[in-house]
């Protein structure tokens, strides 16, 4: 065989990567891929570059929230927990259940909930989600802890079915409100079990930074401090305390934590509940950062959330925390300068093109940050 | 131990039988009782002369049967919002007939299975069971059952669920984005043989062309996927399930531009000037998004007219293909090819140390799914003669999932059993229960319970019809848990 | 005579652990080969370097003229190596006949319209296959009647057994067997012994034998090579390699001294 050049072979190298990248301008513009209008939109209205980070950041904040419940089982039982994202849909419904007690109807014949009545919402969200997410594991993975992990996987998408049959048929106690008016609580739930259900407004849609072009919400600000305010107390329980060292051992070495005394089995428990409860918090987020939740969001937000924690890196917290972000930031952007309706798409594109070529996900050589 | 008339397994097809008597009834009594009968022959250990030991079970199953479709024909049947049923299907005769049937059945079959002649015992159960397909269409509309419709899809899901068995089953890759291949499959003869081109492409080699249109992207997509671990492998196959439908939603409306003038155009502020490629004078419409795609071309045979409504041609048709897939496949199987993805099932590091070249064989195993997936998609296509992306969402990927593991992964009888159950149950069974439920509902609770808006709720809550996800779900975690290999498990099969 | 296999200097390390260190030897046909030494002492990952399930991180291997390091386990197989597990890797849900016929997939040409079609080609093929594995169960010992088990349900010894009927139905030059008798007791280690005389002697197959019961090494090895935390340490006749002082050492602390028996779990 003939050495080639160095030279001339990294000529070719960039010519095959222009020519890749012709090819996906080319074959990408249907997805949205097209640079001249991109170009044209960005000269047009710079400051919606801004505008798009905003919201791309706040969105990331939730998908942080919900990767970080993959992230967390994952690294301790290596099982992609496909049921996550519907206990995040059903997080949602919990929090929308729990704004509605406090729900009044405004002059105007919208639904309304005081702010208290939102931030007190955390808790059964959290509570709830938590324990199901545990009552999931209990039911449908433990049993099979020592089956090729295909049988976990295949349980675990047959539990997320049933969850969001669950949504699904959560709906139906929205046809109660018609009873009387003792069941008035079910009236967020609408008369259409599959319908999309509207939070009750509970923060002002005001631009915080008056009238400069950029928009910064009430909103915007709940949930990216609430996402901080999570994560640093999930840092803080992971890195400092007791059973947060426990579930590191587990993760590292099941058997040799078991031999340490640790009950592994109530360590995984409690990864779940961790996890459940981040996921609930997370659907109180989304539901006041976007205004609606609907039955079938679980799917799409896991997937979105589950690429983010692939990405940063599966098993590693902060991973889970950079790829949520990153991932908030491209669908933002999908949204605004590709196309709505291919975003998904561009999402699956990227968690893809991650399993293929950098399976370990961005910080996954850093296998000491395993929770 | 005390000698038992009914095992275990006999008495939960009584249980799960007797309700589908029950919620069906009317002729459906007459496959019932054959089906329950079947059960137990299959169930009875066989030996010379032990269709006497079938009697018994077989008439008592048979009776059970019968009883839960009289508790429908005389009393469901007075409940409100009923479909009718055929009055000569009330017959007493029609009922003792059914017995006798039914036990008939039983011991036919431990008869065939315990024949001493082995080609006989070989060949006598694939006959019964083929007489018993060929009775069935003239007898579904003799009896006006109205399950043609679901049988013929059951029959394209079976072939669809054999071609998952060959990925999952034997290679033991968890491809959660089969769908992807049926979509790809239905769309190819949608282009090819309907009005949306104008072109009308012959319809039997269509459907090969859309075998090999999914193979080619079985073949794109295994490619960079196979060597990946088994769980990474599935989520990348359900990403590509993802992306699928929502290309062929999307691509109504294609209008390409040269990248590098579209580029220089936009930033010299003169759009005009960017050289147009593909939909210039108006966008190019390739797949007719979410509107979808209709007419489809139908098969074209002398004599015979495939048309909507007339079940019997095309029943005849996939049922010749459901034969002749099983034939290929359980060659395949018992080949070497099928004997290294069972190896690398099974031990994926031992298969390879024994010769086995992995990533080729996963590639063929991949490919194969994928073009009986493609192969089954283009029958759908042209059986519902419409094809939309709204068809070919994540839940048709479990629900073939679910097929496969219901009946036991790795087993041909087990996987179309799994399919018929899945699918007859899909289509049929919820339906039906959901009108009894609705009967029985208005019978009683509603009664007593004068609340438009609490009828509306209790109406929407047993609203059976809505809980499929709910019932496969169940389906999946359950069989994992206390039955992982299925309900015909694939050793069993071989050993008998 | 020219050397069959030849490990030229190849070192193995997993991150720091060097687990195989500058080991060199050379089989000459037709020869039985022992290796011993303690736990650890990298046996089973020298035999997956020549397997090519690990690549050598130096050095590098000859097998019947033709370098095998860097080929993929199932290019080398095709070459003429097979191998038995430690831990017996049968393939469980399948018959002892289809494991043996897995066995001799390299060997076999069907390819996939061959397998839909079966022409008489193929057809005579599989036959013939089927013969040949029925003669291999025989051969070890385990009788026709089993022919039809699935793997996983034939007693232990019988599995030890068929796995080496698994290898031997691909004709190999050289077959590597990782502690054949691991779990048996006396008296199937006895016959273990006359199947891998029988093995090089009637079959003409070159043998290398991981073993930690010396009374089966001395018995059936030519050659005896003794390793210890990655480096070969005495090379020679069983007795010899005893002997050797560095040997005696490797093996105290151990359970067993080096000469007996050492009992081991089968794990
Ligand atoms: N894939 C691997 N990654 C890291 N370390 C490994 C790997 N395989 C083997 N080792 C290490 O290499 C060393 C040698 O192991 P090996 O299995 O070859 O020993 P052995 O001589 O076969 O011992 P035994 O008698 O117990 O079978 C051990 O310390 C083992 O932990
Ligand atoms: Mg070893």
């Amino acid at each position: 065989m003939t050495e080639t050049n160095p030279t001339t072979q990294r000529a070719l190298r960039i010519l095959l990567i222009v020519a890749i990248g012709y090819l996906a301008l080319l074959i990408g513009q249907p997805a949205g891929l097209d640079v001249g209008r991109i170009i044209t939109d960005i000269v047009k209205t710079p400051t919606n570059v801004v505008q798009q980070l905003v919201i791309g950041l706040a969105n990331g904040s939730i998908i942080v929230i919900i990767a970080l419940g993959y992230t967390l089982v994952y690294g301790i039982i290596e099982l992609v927990n496909f049921a996550h994202g519907e206990v995040f849909m059903l997080g949602a419904f919990t929090a929308l259940m729990a704004l509605s007690i406090f729900t009044t109807t405004t002059a105007t014949g919208g639904l309304t909930a005081p702010f208290w009545a939102a931030l007190l919402g955390f808790i059964p969200a959290m509570v709830l989600c938590g324990l199901l997410n545990a009552g999931i594991e209990r039911l449908a993975y433990r049993r099979l802890r020592n089956s090729p992990k295909l049988a976990v996987l295949i349980s675990a998408i047959g539990m997320s079915f049933i969850l969001q049959n669950i949504g699904l048929q959560f709906g139906a106690l929205g046809k109660l409100t018609q009873v009387g008016p003792e069941f008035q609580v079910f009236q967020v739930l609408g008369s259409n079990n599959a319908a999309p259900k509207s939070f009750p407004v509970v923060l002002s849609t005001e631009n915080l930074l008056g009238d400069f072009p950029i928009r910064i919400t009430q909103a915007d600000v709940l949930v990216m401090g609430a996402a901080l305010v999570l994560m640093l107390a999930l840092n803080w329980f992971v890195q400092s305390t007791r059973l947060g060292k426990a579930m590191r051992a587990v993760a590292q070495n099941r058997d040799a934590a078991a031999m340490m005394g640790i009950n592994v089995d109530q360590i995984i428990a409690l990864t779940f509940l961790i996890g459940g409860a981040l996921a609930g918090a997370a659907g109180m987020m989304f539901g006041l950062y976007n205004g609606t939740v609907v039955f079938t969001m679980g799917f799409t937000a896991g997937l979105r959330s589950f690429t983010a924690a692939v990405l940063g890196g599966i098993g590693n917290i902060r991973g889970a925390a950079l790829g949520g972000i990153l991932i908030g930031l491209l669908a933002a952007f999908s949204d605004q300068y590709l196309a709505v309706r291919w975003t998904n798409a561009w999402v699956f594109l990227i968690l893809v093109l991650v399993l293929l070529f950098r399976p370990t996900g961005l910080l996954g050589q850093e296998s000491g940050d395993k929770a | 131990m005390k000698q038992k008339i009914l095992s275990n397994a006999e008495i939960i097809g009584i249980l799960l039988m007797g309700f589908v008597a029950l919620i069906t009834g009317g002729w459906s009594v007459i496959i019932i009782v054959l089906l329950i009968g079947a059960l137990v022959g299959v169930n009875t250990e066989a030996e010379p002369g032990a269709w006497r030991k079938a009697l018994l079970p077989g008439a008592i199953s048979a009776a059970a049967v019968v009883l839960a479709t009289i508790i429908h024909n005389h009393v469901i049947m007075g409940l409100p919002r009923q479909e009718p049923i055929p009055a000569a299907s009330t017959a007493p005769l029609v009922y003792i007939g059914a017995i006798v049937l039914g036990t008939a059945m039983a011991v036919l079959v431990v008869a065939l299975r315990s024949a001493s002649d082995a080609r006989v015992r070989k060949f006598g159960l694939i006959g019964l069971l083929l007489a018993c397909a060929v009775a069935f269409p003239f007898f579904e509309q003799y009896a006006q059952l109205f399950w043609a419709n679901a049988i013929i899809v059951a029959m394209i899901f079976a072939m669809q669920a054999l071609g998952l068995n060959i990925v999952a089953g034997y290679a033991g890759m968890l491809d959660l984005g089969y769908v992807a291949f049926f979509a790809i499959g239905g769309y190819t003869i949608a282009f090819l043989n309907s009005p949306q081109f104008n072109l009308q492409v012959w319809f039997w080699l269509v459907i090969w062309v859309a075998a090999a249109a999914a193979a080619l992207f079985g073949l794109i997509l295994g490619t960079p996927v196979i060597p990946l671990r088994g769980d990474y492998l599935a989520i990348v196959t359900l990403g590509f399930g993802e992306i699928v439908p929502i290309v062929f939603r999307n691509l109504n409306a294609i209008t390409i531009l040269e990248p590098v003038s579209s580029l220089v155009a936009a930033l010299t502020g003169n759009p005009a000037s960017a050289i147009c490629l593909v939909g210039c004078i108006e966008p190019f419409n390739l797949t007719n998004g979410t509107d979808g795609i209709t007419p489809i071309g139908r098969p074209i045979f002398p004599g015979v007219q495939f048309v909507t409504g007339q079940y019997i041609p095309w029943y005849f048709l996939i049922l010749g293909l459901l034969i002749a897939s099983v034939f290929f496949i359980s060659r395949l199987r018992n080949s070497r090819i099928g004997r290294a993805w069972v190896a690398i099932r099974e031990d994926e590091l031992a298969a390879n140390s024994m010769g086995i070249n992995l990533v080729r064989t996963k590639l063929i195993a991949f490919m194969l799914g994928a073009m009986f997936s493609g192969f089954a998609g283009a029958f759908y296509g042209s059986y519902v003669s419409f094809i939309s992306p709204d068809a070919f969402d994540f839940s048709i990927s479990v629900i073939v999932l679910c097929m496969v593991i219901l009946g036991g992964t790795g087993s041909i009888v087990g996987v179309i059993l799994g399919g018929f159950i899945i699918k007859v149950t899909d289509l049929l069974l919820l339906d039906k229960l959901q009108v009894v439920m609705g009967g029985l509902l208005q019978a009683t609770l509603f009664q007593g319970i004068e609340n438009q808006g609490m009828q509306n709720f209790l109406e929407s809550l047993f609203n059976a019809s809505q809980y499929k996800l709910l019932l496969f779900g169940i389906i999946l975690v359950t069989m994992m848990q206390f039955r992982p290999q299925g309900l015909v498990p694939s050793t069993a099969e071989r050993k008998a | 005579m020219a050397d069959l296999l030849a490990v030229n200097n190849v070192t193995k390390a997993f991150g720091g652990l060097i687990a195989v260190n500058a080991v060199d030897f050379h089989i000459a046909p037709g020869m039985i080969a022992g290796l011993i030494g303690p736990n650890g002492a990298g046996k089973t990952t020298l035999f997956n370097n020549i397997t090519g399930l690990y690549t050598p991180t130096k050095g590098e291997i000859v097998f019947d003229g033709q370098r095998v390091s860097g080929l993929k386990p199932h290019e080398v197989q095709a070459r003429g190596i097979a191998r038995t597990f430690q831990n017996i890797r049968l393939f469980g849900q399948m018959t002892a006949l289809e494991n043996i016929l897995v066995g001799m997939h390299s060997r076999l040409k069907g390819n996939i319209f061959e397998a839909f079609f079966r022409p008489p080609r193929v057809r005579h093929e599989e036959a013939e296959a089927a013969a040949k594995a029925l003669d291999l169960l025989d051969f070890v010992g385990l009788g026709r009647k089993f022919a039809d088990w699935p793997a996983r349900n034939l007693p232990y010894g019988f599995q030890r057994r068929l796995e080496i009927a698994r290898a031997l139905a691909s004709d190999p030059k050289l077959l590597l067997l990782d502690e054949p008798s691991s779990g048996l007791n006396v008296e199937e280690t006895e016959d273990m012994a006359f199947w891998i005389e029988d093995i090089s002697r009637d079959l003409g197959i070159t043998v290398i034998m991981v073993e930690h019961d010396m009374t089966l090494v001395s018995r059936v090895s030519d050659r005896v090579m003794a390793m210890n935390q990655g480096r070969v340490l005495a090379m020679g006749s069983a007795a010899e390699v005893q002997r050797h002082p560095a040997v005696v050492e490797a093996y105290i602390g151990t359970p067993a001294a080096a000469g007996e028996t050492v009992e081991r779990a089968a794990s």
